[in-house]
């Protein structure tokens, strides 16, 4: 049973740091947490206000009013207006509080509210709009707390409400809304626009990303087709380690300028476009990621072995290494009589060339530090 | 903090979507914990950046990294067939070599990458508790 003992009991767990938060033991039972059993309940304890920082922040009543399990009558009363006659309702942060919702709550089985008042008048279980001793554990979107899952008699209101509501009220406490993503996109037209796309180099600088240095033929380390052709073989130009996917494929757009019109017509297609689904998501801290049709004079090539880079001494002799594969058809200009002219009668390490284009994929950043709340992350050309 | 009507964006919508959201991804862990790999990872050739892309993450919305935590833990912990394949491919684990690790290095990579992702996240919310915090 979800249970949530007071304060005063979390405060004695063990020192934050023991052992993690997450993983096998990121899920453990609340009474786990409750009893210190793993980090969870540590750190609760360390970021737990104290109990007096409650009782501080209560809101101002003639009512006596102590914390969660703190023994001591507990009650907020506030006169309403019913059908023209004045009702006494009465809220219960304690459910022992009045004999009658103590007798109710033995009933349910449960000992303690957590941040829930119980107000009888309705009746049912509420935010108590003064807690304030939230911690991570309550953002969960499990059941934490008793009422949260033991049912009273008479009461109304649904139980899933309870632990959404729950959630959400932790979630601002423990962690501010957005954490400046919002502000970011509200700094553009009110957040009704994306801001416009930047030069690549600035999208690159905005997001720590790589387009222009690997991406754009004549841009950063691709400065022809032989640089191209040497991340397909070997995934590394200039010593600089440039990874591929089995696919084996290493392509560029084919000038800074088709890389731009690409990315442009994608940002007007789909981030412009759909902006109203896509600040929401950044809001969330997901990524955006699609591929859209945009075609684009590219450079691509590809190994013979996709998905297994040839090591660096497979470099042809004419380049340096100790190779006698040509590069790809054509490469070498050089004589044939050459003691370092590829072997003719074996295939180039690579296929491919100038091509044409259909479509490009784009991926955006959340980025609470980008101008807009977001940065174009990667974007390359796809057949 | 900005929370602007037409946006709702740190209202109750917006907040009902971060826990569906959540739900889902812990009720089908692979698809997001390929996701993680990816964001973090794939196209960060110096793997070294996708733990600073991490701390970026941690610090614009907990809950997302509080989701990766989840899911790739689950699926370390119920791997899908042919792991080290599906490892590769989402995290474009490559090694200095003339060939790429095998599986199970790739698996152990991820093992390692999990513990560290967790202890930065274990370190974040230590300090984002700090004093004048809620």
């Amino acid at each position: 049973m979800p249970e949530r003992t007071p304060v005063a009991a979390e405060t004695s767990a063990p020192a934050a740091g023991t052992s993690s938060t997450h993983g096998a033991s990121h899920s453990p039972s609340r009474r786990d947490v409750v009893q210190g059993k793993d980090g969870v309940g540590a750190q609760e304890a360390a970021l737990r206000p104290r109990p007096d920082d409650r009782s501080s922040q209560a809101a101002p009543t003639s009512s006596p009013r102590t914390a969660p399990g703190g023994g001591g009558p507990l009650q907020l009363k506030r006169a309403v207006q019913r059908l023209g006659t004045p009702v006494q309702m009465v809220q219960h942060a304690n459910p022992t509080a009045d004999p009658a919702v103590a007798t109710l709550m033995s009933a349910a089985a449960i000992a303690n509210f957590g941040p829930y008042l119980w107000d009888d008048a309705v009746p049912m279980f509420k935010l108590d709009p003064v807690y304030a001793a939230w911690t991570i554990a309550d953002c969960v979107s499990t059941a934490v707390y008793q009422p949260e899952t033991n049912a009273v008699v008479g009461e109304r209101g649904n139980k899933n409400s309870l632990i959404q509501g729950r959630r959400r009220a932790a979630l601002r406490a423990v962690f501010g809304a957005t954490q400046g993503i919002v502000d970011a996109i509200m700094a553009t037209s009110d957040g009704t626009a994306p801001r416009a796309l930047a030069g690549l180099s600035t999208e690159d600088g905005y997001s720590g990303g790589h387009i222009v240095q690997r991406h754009v033929l004549g841009s950063g380390l691709m400065t022809g087709n032989q640089q191209v052709a040497e991340r397909a073989a070997f995934w590394n130009v200039g010593g600089t380690a440039m990874d591929l996917d089995p696919s084996g494929v290493a392509s560029v757009f084919g000038s800074l300028g088709d890389a731009q019109t690409a990315v442009q017509a994608w940002v007007t297609k789909e981030l412009i476009a759909n902006w109203a689904v896509h600040r929401v998501n950044l809001a969330k801290n997901t990524q955006i990621k699609t591929q859209l049709p945009a075609p684009s004079p590219v450079v691509q090539y590809v190994s013979d072995t996709p998905g297994v880079k040839y090591p660096a001494t497979d470099k042809p002799k004419y380049m340096g290494g100790a190779g006698d594969r040509e590069l790809y058809a054509g490469h070498y200009t050089g004589a044939a009589s050459d003691p370092n002219a590829p072997d003719a009668s074996k295939a180039p390490l690579t296929t491919g060339g100038a091509a044409a284009w259909g479509k490009v994929y784009v991926i955006v950043d959340p980025k609470a530090g980008a101008p807009g709340g977001w940065a174009i992350y990667t974007a390359y050309p796809k057949p | 903090m900005n929370q602007l009507r037409d946006l709702v964006l740190g209202g109750d919508d917006f907040w009902d979507e971060v826990i569906a959201d959540s739900q889902a991804r812990k009720s089908n862990p692979l698809p997001f914990a390929a996701d993680v790999l990816e964001r973090l990872f794939l196209h960060e050739s110096d793997k070294e950046f996708g733990f600073a892309r991490w701390e970026e993450a941690m610090s614009q919305g907990i809950w997302w990294a509080d989701d990766a935590l989840t899911c790739l833990t689950a699926v370390s912990q119920t791997p899908p067939s042919d792991f080290g394949a599906w490892v590769r491919e989402h995290a474009g684990t490559v090694w200095d070599g003339d060939r790429p690790a095998s599986p199970a290095a790739h698996v152990a990579w991820l093992d390692a990458v999990i513990e560290r992702l967790r202890g930065a996240f274990d370190d974040y919310l230590v300090k984002a508790k700090a004093p004048g915090r809620a």
